[in-house]
């Protein structure tokens, strides 16, 4: 799926109409990040992806997954985003009264408008949150150009 | 008429959980994501055990492509039966996860009978 900006167009055109409902069909229907198929039954772990002027931030709520079952993997505009809760029983669990904590394999993948610097991307995982940083490439940066005056 | 001003609905999410019975306690395993130790309050009062949490929205700024995480208030009361220790109730948490330990008290962990 490719990402692109929320749209609260100031478009006036009559068209206008049909390519906003374009949109929120795309939404229900065709773009879901959650990769369902490639790993039989899964979770979608909630994730916000956040545009500041130099960088992408991804973040991911991962309650229960350690660093070592985390796979981040960004090839030219995409980042994908695999890992794995495992149950693991006690030997002295007796009766199990209630089980709603969600375990099992999880992929996400976004296409990130404009790409970034894959070489300079950082992550880190705390509190069960896992935090990608994706800097822009310089070329991608606002810029501001000075007039000059003559 | 003026009481409906004053006053601010919080809405309340339950956080999921896990209660797993072991011989000699009781497992609640809450899953947590981005809440700080600090954030979090377990109180037993009257036979009742309630966990309340908060996890902060995000302090950024920027343009949000995508946005599926919110600021969330975690509510979630547990009656305890009367085989739960409540002196003896502790707590930890590791990655966005909370466990909180209940020990039972002597009386309903199983015994073994030798048999001679």
């Amino acid at each position: 799926m490719a990402l692109v900006r929320w749209k609260n167009s100031g478009d006036l055109s009559p068209w206008s109409a049909f390519s906003g409902l374009q949109d929120e069909l795309d939404r229900l229907v065709g773009d879901f990040t959650c990769d369902w198929n490639a790993l039989g039954r899964t979770w979608c772990p909630a994730m916000d992806l956040v545009e500041t002027d130099d960088a992408f931030v991804l973040e991911a709520d991962l309650p229960g997954v350690s660093a070592e079952a985390l796979h981040i993997e960004t090839v030219d505009n995409t980042i994908t985003i695999r890992g794995k809760r495992e149950y693991s029983r006690k030997e002295t669990d007796r009766n199990v009264h209630r089980m709603e904590n969600r375990y099992g394999e999880f992929q996400r993948t976004f296409d990130v408008p404009g790409g970034f610097d894959g070489e300079k991307v950082k992550a880190e995982l705390s509190d069960g949150v896992l935090r990608v940083t994706l800097p822009k490439r310089e070329s991608a940066k606002p810029r501001r150009i000075e007039l000059s005056v003559n | 008429m003026t009481t409906a001003t004053a006053q601010k609905v919080r809405q309340h999410i339950m956080p999921r959980v896990n209660i797993v019975e072991e011989p000699e306690q009781v497992r609640i395993e809450a899953e947590l994501a981005g809440v700080a130790k600090d954030n979090v309050e377990l109180e037993v009062k009257d036979g009742e055990l309630t966990l309340v949490a908060h996890r902060a929205g995000a302090n950024g700024k920027g343009v949000y492509l995508l946005r599926e995480r919110n600021p969330v208030d975690y509510r979630r009361v547990f009656t305890l039966s009367k085989a739960i220790d409540t002196s003896g109730i502790s707590a930890s948490m590791k990655d966005g996860v909370m466990t909180i330990t209940l020990p039972k008290v002597k009386a309903y962990q199983p015994r073994t009978i030798e048999v001679k």
